[in-house]
């Protein structure tokens, strides 16, 4: 009883499972112990949604995730965005082509319109 | 059809021998690099992992083969076997880390990404204190470096 099993697992492991979660809760882990720090910086991928109130803190928090293991491959990748701000508000397309070289072997792109529906683009590399 | 009714003892970390067809143990990626390494004997020890986990796993590539074995009707199977992949990793917490554990070191991947995904259910839309509270974990930060991790991605916390 009592044994902490989760931390006790190889970091590989760990960030197995923190990339099938949203980015914001991978992120969320790092306050749980000193052990957790900085294993979300280590996980192959990211799944982030644009709320019109954090649009720059994100783009700016995808930016250094991207330069952060510049060499490592990304699995997952897929972004939630509103294009009522205009068709590429937030440089993704570059995300995209970053993620490209960096992995993708499928790509699925879903692309929708509609004036109460945000637009989602998907996109996962696996 | 003579191959896949060849047996193969999988021995546990307590010596316990269980017997599956090849197709099974193949499922297991380190026990076919092994098969294809040339290594013919037919019972194979799995040092790291004792009979109760190992029957598990067992359970679950049988069905897997079995599955993938039928042919035809492949939208039912598919559902069946999602079915069975829920109820397989419905499990308490340390069963599901041992499993987790077997899968990575045998190589069964599709287990391996059940378990992960079940882990990362129980954490999802939790508060970091709930996290703590479920998985044991010590929080050995001071309240002044927890602030300073909690500051540096402050919109993750934000509702």
């Amino acid at each position: 009883m009592g044994c902490d099993r989760i931390s006790a697992l190889p970091d590989c492991l760990i960030t197995e499972i923190l990339l099938w979660l949203p980015t914001m809760d991978s992120v969320k882990t790092s306050v749980l112990s000193t052990r957790w720090r900085n294993l979300w910086l280590d996980v192959p991928g990211l799944d982030i949604k644009f709320l019109s109130s954090n649009a720059n803190t994100i783009t700016s928090f995808i930016k250094r995730f991207l330069e952060f293991n510049r060499d490592a491959r990304l699995r997952k990748f897929k972004i939630t965005y509103d294009t009522s701000k205009g068709h590429d508000p937030f440089g993704i397309r570059e995300w995209i082509a970053t993620a490209i070289s960096r992995g993708a072997q499928h790509l699925d792109v879903v692309y929708t319109f509609g004036c109460l529906i945000p637009t989602l683009l998907f996109l996962y590399l696996v | 059809m003579s191959e896949s009714n060849k047996k193969i003892s999988l021995i546990s970390s307590e010596g316990e021998a269980f017997e599956v067809s090849e197709a099974v143990a193949r499922e297991f990626e380190i026990v076919a690099h092994m098969l294809e390494d040339g290594c013919s004997g037919s019972s194979i020890p799995i040092t790291t992992v004792d009979s109760n986990i190992l029957g598990k796993v067992i359970e679950y590539c049988t069905k897997h083969v079995e599955v993938g074995n039928v042919e035809g009707n492949s939208e039912k199977a598919e559902k069946d076997l999602e079915e069975f992949d829920k109820r397989f990793i419905a499990v308490e917490m340390n069963t599901l880390f041992s499993l987790i554990l077997a899968a990575n070191y045998l190589n069964v991947k599709g287990l391996l990404n059940i378990g992960c995904q079940k882990v990362a259910d129980t954490i999802k839309d939790m508060k970091p204190e709930e996290v703590r509270s479920i998985f044991n974990i010590e929080n050995d930060y001071t309240p002044a470096e927890e602030e300073v991790v909690r500051k540096e991605n402050e919109w993750a916390f934000q509702p």
